[in-house]
């Protein structure tokens, strides 16, 4: 199917391939199979909320132990297995070389061993489970010092402590970062350094901008919790003290390291979705994005902003209270750069023509449960409405209602729109709506009741609510029955897209290369795109949302046609001020 | 239509030796100043002050950080966003300790000895 | 259409990818050092009875080991001046040279540890902590970790200029030396704030 110049054998075109279409499918699949791990943990630990102390199907008996590691692996699981990999790694390789008009990365080779690392950090945490004292169940944050051994012994023996679920996480965590820091150092220089004639900055479509602020703040952010994470391992296994009061060290300095982190992580997973909206948002209400260059300045201020704004984990934390005052501004001063980016991509809808294909569907749903968790985080970056929320439902409800849409439906409106690119065949509509619709509601049957529960004071990571009398009873028992019923049909609603998955890829190939008559660069490639994806490279006229232009016969304009008003005479001193004077100047 | 499959640098344009835009500063002047701003830290402990020997040894390294960077790694032939990366590391590293500063360091001591 | 890709005359994108991908490690790599560094630098003023702690390293090797840095940074920049005048010979004398302070750096290092392992510093420092202090051995886990993690570093810098060198001996990929180079310079820079943390500050 395509005229490449060497001939590649199993191994180097479907396991070890260096080409960044088979990496990026690679993570999306890892990111899917670890999603139902992780989504199995659900299950059981929900079920168990919901009828505490029934034999769980398909599991047993859930025992307080077992409780809390699954809490903790469905945690880490879906933010650095699930969000991580699906959003950052497979969107990033999958996208970019092709919208930016490239042949792969700037680094192929780095690039598949940090698939390769990242599928090593998998295989470790899955094997947490398996070994004596099972998984690590102190909670995603790991929080010394029950995560620096604390309750265990001071003088572990080494192999046993090596080889105990908290280390095993701490190290399939490390590798984890390691793999994704590699992706991010490709991303950059491949956006940086390898696009197309003509593209410049300000012709980048969002989702590359925002994949790449991503990874910038990704790599900023991180380096203290390596340390950090070094640290706890040396804690665990050697016997060290760098979190234990008794030895001279802290447990607020690993609280101040993860979160100094940990917040801005949930930005690095929110902008790459926000612009997977910002390219299906344009292509189906046949409008330009309105406000493209404001969109990439507030997503810089959200990103210089997202890393002053960590300690709002930590105000009942014990944290100094005249530091809670700052972080508590800054937390609510961020979102309004989002709030802009928000109502800009409202904007584009408004006047345009319509369509309700899949890939809007879950945008628009995006959008609308974004919001409620959003909302919502304004009321917990206050410190004062935090001493009663926090480490109830009502924080774990904001949570789902934010990482939720951005994670899966961020990744299904992604899948159901490029599909047709990557495989050259197309996914079944019906199916597609079905998907859809159910997960919406089974979302929202799942988690909003929640709220509720959270306000009335409920806690969360508790296996048995029994002496809660005060806290668990009527409504909120039914609640949690309420809730346990729609996520079991939340996860039931996926197998819907495994299956649609499944069918519509022993299809024959179609072919089509542009099925949605979308303007951006991808699209000019065949579909599937071949190994190089380009016969001959493009060269860009314009930006990437050219729709509905008025004067054109089509009603949008591919980034590498030439357009009535476009200008390509770009001299050094004015590429970046396209404005209408040197638009109609002749030169 | 030739189609174009490469991987691996293929179409990179390699600093050709030759034309590389970047000149060499006099590495040999360099490393003295290095070696002399070495030695300044060694011996300014035994001259002044515990406060200005202490600050005058983390001046000397900041300096000597700078003349490698600039010299060595040719910092100063490079686009200014390079730099500006380089100084946002230093700032968040700066955000991060002042962040935890209160909780860490600013704690009374008989806290944290053991009773 | 062009065919062969051409790359924009704006200003970052002037810098080669292998270049600019070792400056971005660069600052990915100083901000898992410098997060270390401040982690240390909070307990550092907290407890300012490190300062005994500190006079039992030895100041003499850690200056040795800096003057070795410093003149391995120096050979190694030669070596890049070399490979841009295609000299091959001469980017390998100067190479070896480098990774000869790289050596020496950990020989000299290897003999500190025996040296205060021998003392009872240890990580945990077990007879500090028996005497009840607990602090001075935290000092300890802290000097470990850092030199450590450095001296891993060093380690895989100089591994990564053997492999170069031969590549560079078939004439191969002469613009390596630069990116190794750089490695190594950063390996030196946070030496350079290692050794006043660790050894004068007292």
């Amino acid at each position: 199917m395509d005229a490449i110049t060497h001939k590649q054998s199993f191994w180097s075109k479907y396991l070890f391939s260096t080409d960044h279409k088979v990496i990026g499918m690679q993570y999306a699949i890892m990111g899917i199979i670890m999603a139902g791990v992780g989504g199995f943990l659900a299950y059981v630990f929900r079920y168990n909320l919901a009828f505490p102390g029934k034999s769980i199907p398909l599991f047993g008996h859930l025992d307080a132990m077992h409780y809390n590691a699954f809490v903790t692996c469905h945690g880490m699981i879906m933010v650095f297995w699930v969000g991580m990999p699906v959003l950052l790694s497979s969107l990033g390789n999958l996208l970019i070389p092709l919208m930016i008009g490239t042949d792969d990365m700037a680094f192929p080779t780095v690039n598949m061993m940090s698939f390769w690392i990242f599928f090593l950090s998998a295989v470790v945490l899955i094997s947490s489970f398996f070994v004596p004292g099972g998984a690590f169940g102190g909670g995603w944050t790991m929080y010394p010092p029950f995560s620096a051994g604390g309750y265990v012994n001071h003088n572990p023996d080494f192999f046993k402590a090596l080889f105990s679920g908290t280390s095993l996480m701490i190290l399939a965590v490390a590798l984890e970062l390691v793999a994704m820091l590699m992706g991010g150092i490709n991303f950059l220089v491949t956006t940086i350094n390898k696009r197309a004639k003509g593209m410049t900055p300000f012709r980048i479509p969002i989702v590359v901008w925002f994949i790449n602020i991503a990874s910038v703040i990704f790599m900023f952010s991180v380096g203290p919790l390596v340390a950090g994470a070094f640290m706890l391992l040396f804690d665990n296994i050697l016997g060290t003290g760098f979190y234990d009061p008794a030895r001279g060290g802290d447990p607020m300095l690993w609280e101040h390291l993860f979160w100094f982190f940990g917040h801005p992580e949930v930005y690095v997973l929110l902008l790459p979705a926000l612009g997977v909206l910002a390219e299906v948002l344009p292509v189906f209400a046949r409008k330009p994005l309105f406000a493209y260059k404001p969109i990439i300045y507030l997503a810089l201020v959200s990103a210089v902003l997202s890393v002053l704004v960590w300690a709002h984990h930590q105000f009942v934390a014990g944290i100094d209270p005249r530091m809670a005052t700052f972080f508590s501004i800054g937390t609510i001063l961020i979102s309004i750069p989002f709030a802009g980016i928000f109502l800009s991509f409202m904007a584009t809808l408004w006047g345009g023509s319509i369509k309700f294909s899949v890939p809007m569907l879950w945008v628009l749903g995006f959008v609308g449960l974004f919001l409620i968790g959003g909302l919502t985080g304004l009321f917990l970056g206050s410190n004062t409405f935090d001493i009663y929320a926090h480490d109830t439902y009502f924080v774990v409800t904001h949570f789902h209602y934010t990482l939720f849409p951005d994670i899966f439906f961020g990744f299904f409106a992604a899948v159901y729109f490029w599909f047709p690119k990557f495989t050259g065949k197309e996914l079944n509509k019906g199916l597609g709506k079905l998907h859809f619709w159910l997960t919406f509601f089974a979302f929202n049957g799942t988690w909003f009741l929640l709220f509720f529960n959270g306000l009335a004071g409920q806690h969360r990571r508790i296996n048995d609510y029994s002496d809660f009398s005060l806290v668990m009873k009527e409504p909120y028992i039914t609640f949690e029955k309420v809730a346990t019923i729609s996520a079991i049909i939340l996860i039931l609603t996926q197998f819907i897209f495994l299956y649609n998955l499944f069918i519509s890829l022993v299809k024959a190939k179609k072919g089509i290369r542009n099925p949605w008559d979308a303007a951006t660069l991808e699209w000019v490639a065949d579909s599937p795109p071949p190994h190089g994806n380009f016969q001959t490279y493009p060269e860009v006229f314009h930006g990437p949302y050219e729709y509905s232009v008025p004067g054109e016969k089509m009603d949008y304009i591919p980034q590498n046609v030439q357009g009535k008003n476009d200008n390509n005479n770009i001299t050094h001193n004015n590429y970046e001020h396209e404005t209408a004077a040197s638009l109609v100047t002749d030169k | 239509m030739e189609t174009i499959a490469h991987n691996n640098n293929d179409n990179v344009i390699f600093p050709d030796p030759a034309t590389d835009y970047h000149g060499h500063p006099h590495y040999t002047k360099v490393l003295l100043s290095l070696l002399a701003l070495l030695s300044l830290s060694l011996v300014v402990g035994y001259m002044v002050s515990p406060w200005l020997a202490i600050t005058i040894i983390f001046a000397t390294a900041a300096w000597k950080t700078a003349l490698v960077m600039r010299n060595f790694m040719h910092l100063k032939f490079e686009p200014l966003l390079v730099f500006i990366v380089i100084a946002s590391v230093l700032l968040i590293l700066f955000a991060f300790f002042f962040g935890v500063y209160p909780d860490v360091t600013a704690v009374p001591l008989d806290v944290t000895q053991p009773h | 259409m062009s065919t062969k890709q051409q790359h924009l005359s704006l200003p970052i994108n002037k810098v080669p990818e292998g270049r600019l991908g070792i400056w971005i490690l660069i600052s990915g790599e100083l901000v898992i050092f410098g997060g270390l560094i401040a982690c240390y630098l909070q307990y550092r003023l907290r407890y300012p009875q490190w300062s005994e702690m500190a006079a039992h390293t030895s100041t003499l090797i850690g200056a040795l080991n800096t003057v070795v840095l410093l003149c391995s940074s120096f050979t190694i920049v030669k070596a890049h001046e070399a490979a841009q005048r295609k000299d091959i010979a001469k980017i390998l004398t100067w190479m070896t040279c480098t990774i000869a302070g790289g050596l020496i750096f950990l020989v000299d290092k290897s003999i500190e540890y025996t040296r205060e392992i021998g003392e009872g510093f240890t990580f945990t420092s077990p007879h500090l902590q028996q005497t009840g202090d607990h602090i001075g051995s935290l000092f300890w886990s802290f000097y470990y970790i850092m030199t450590g993690l450095h001296g891993t570093h060093v380690l895989v810098g100089m591994i990564a200029m053997i492999i170069i060198m031969f590549q560079v001996r078939k004439g191969k990929n002469l613009h390596r030396v630069e990116l190794a180079g750089m490695y190594w310079h950063m390996v030196d820079l946070i030496w350079i704030f290692l050794f006043p943390l660790l050894y004068i500050a007292k």
